[in-house]
């Protein structure tokens, strides 16, 4: 699950709260039957979390220093704690890196083992803020595929995050977040799909060359139109009539076409207004 | 907790011991009082006085070294995933005061090696209050000096507060001159501190200045432990922030 929202919608204090870090001043929040207020330990052990950016280890000790010594925080000890940082590390692809300093890693490996500390105790629930937060599209996408990995797993993940794609790709269910209240809760599909019928879809036409553009003024439903060079944006109503009118109208010079509903950023830029 | 406790405690150890401004710390200040107590004295070394230098450097060291120790932590934010830990943040406190007593321990050897070989030693050295004096002092200076945690781990702009302590303690708690030289107003504070009732061991007192001196480091460790509880609370209620 994802939650989405922009800078001050209450994403990280809400993470915070689920995390011991902070305590509500209502409601309750419960972490695999647990109050995280009144069962504050059980609930530390359900759940394991990075709240992200570089810092939150020791530099001048190792990936697997640090591993083992956030490893005791949580009750582990002896060969099972030895054994599960091995493994951990070896599941995010630092074993090759294990007896360095964490001060030489780069920001994409730093993410990489907090992400392994989080999972040492075999939290059932996983809390990421931000995982992938400064971190360039390789190192992002790999955090990614990491994310997912865990998740198939079968730990149930929470992230928050300003990465639409990155909240599309892997979340299962969406939570938009505005002024420290939840706005929506959906599917991302539901969400597009739901922002379709305010939007409209997106239909996308690519023409055999650049200079054959084809006039779609008449298409049906039409809301705005866009002109690149060879390739012809149009937002409609309705995407399967718009479909149907532009193969029977000017298929002969359409080689590719596409319809896709309003993106999660563009559902999340209406739902904030700040279009 | 222990196990966290003493992970906490030789990671302390381990990445801190050897740094140029601990051991300048323990031992060079030390060796400034020593030169101007040796000026006026000019006698050999006898235990008191080893232990009353080493005491200086002890002191210096525990104070540089928590500065050091808790700073750190709240520059990596690595106080973050300790507070979200089932134990909270008292088993990496306590911890960073153990190996911090431990890496102050080296006064002890060092000062009597430069002590010895400048002024030599007194033929009646008495190892074992030497020894168990310097020991029972380490302990001593980090409760001390330990009640600094709160400050540092709970306002941003704590080290500063450490400015200045270093001479206030160096007075009180006797390390240099007995608790007779120090104005009469101070006499009274003095034996509040625990170093004075090791030191008064030292110079030749009975046990129960010792066992004093434990205990009240003891309570002062309670002190502390409540105070790294307090802080918990304040970060968690009124979301102070744990980092630098």
């Amino acid at each position: 699950m994802s939650i989405l929202g922009s800078n001050g919608a209450g994403k990280t204090t809400t993470v915070r709260m689920l995390t011991g870090l902070l305590l509500p001043t209502a409601g309750e929040a419960v972490i695999e039957g647990y109050d995280v207020v009144r069962e504050r330990r059980k609930a530390a052990l359900a759940c394991g979390s990075s709240l992200g950016g570089d810092s939150g280890l020791y530099p001048r000790l190792t990936a697997l220093q640090n591993l083992a010594f956030f490893g005791l925080m949580y009750g582990m000890r002896g060969q099972a704690l030895k054994r599960r940082a091995a493994e951990l590390l070896d599941h995010v692809n630092l074993t090759d890196r294990a007896d360095e300093p964490v001060s030489t890693f780069s920001r994409g490996m730093r993410q990489r083992l907090h992400l392994a500390r989080a999972l040492l105790h075999k939290p059932p629930v996983l809390i990421l803020d931000e995982p992938s937060a400064g971190l360039d599209p390789h190192s992002a996408a790999s955090m990614r595929r990491l994310v997912r990995s865990f998740a198939d797993e079968g730990h149930s993940v929470l992230l928050t995050t300003h990465d639409m794609r990155e909240a599309e790709e892997l979340s299962s269910r969406v939570v938009l977040m505005k002024d420290g209240s939840v706005h929506t809760e959906a599917t991302p599909a539901e969400l597009r799909l739901g922002a379709a019928r305010q939007h409209g879809f997106v239909v996308e036409v690519i023409w055999n060359g650049s200079d054959s553009t084809g006039n779609c003024s008449n298409c049906p439903g039409l809301m705005d139109i866009k002109q690149d060079r060879g390739v012809t944006r149009l937002r409609v109503r309705d995407g399967g009539m718009a479909v149907q009118w532009l193969l029977a109208e000017l298929g002969a010079q359409i080689p590719s076409l596409s319809v896709s509903p309003p993106t999660l950023e563009e559902v999340f830029l209406s739902m904030t207004e700040v279009r | 907790m222990f196990p966290t406790a003493c992970r906490a405690a030789i990671d302390q150890i381990r990445t801190q011991a050897v740094s140029p401004m601990s051991l300048l710390a323990a031992l060079a200040m030390p060796a400034v009082f020593a030169f101007i107590l040796y000026s006026h004295t000019a006698t050999h070394t006898d235990a008191a006085t080893a232990v009353g230098i080493a005491g200086i450097g002890m002191l210096n060291a525990v104070i540089v070294d928590l500065l050091v120790s808790l700073s750190g932590e709240k520059r990596w934010k690595t106080l973050y995933p300790a507070l979200s830990s089932p134990g909270g943040l008292i088993p990496l406190v306590v911890g960073r005061l153990v190996g911090v007593a431990v890496q102050s321990l080296i006064s002890l050897p060092g000062t009597l090696l430069m002590l010895t070989l400048i002024w030599g030693m007194s033929p009646n050295f008495d190892w074992s209050r030497w020894f168990l004096g310097g020991l029972c002092l380490a302990v001593a200076t980090t409760a001390l000096v330990g009640l600094l945690s709160y400050s540092l781990l709970r306002f941003p702009s704590s080290p500063g507060m450490t400015n200045g302590l270093t001479g206030v303690l160096i007075a009180l708690s006797t390390l240099l001159v007995p608790s007779t030289a120090l104005p009469p107003f101070m006499q009274p504070i003095a034996w509040l501190v625990p170093q004075s009732h090791v030191m008064a061991w030292v110079h030749g007192g009975a046990v129960a200045e010792l066992a004093t001196a434990l205990s009240q480091s003891t309570l002062i460790y309670l002190v502390i432990l409540l105070s790294v509880r307090r802080v918990e609370h304040a970060a968690r209620a009124r979301a102070i922030p744990l980092e630098a």
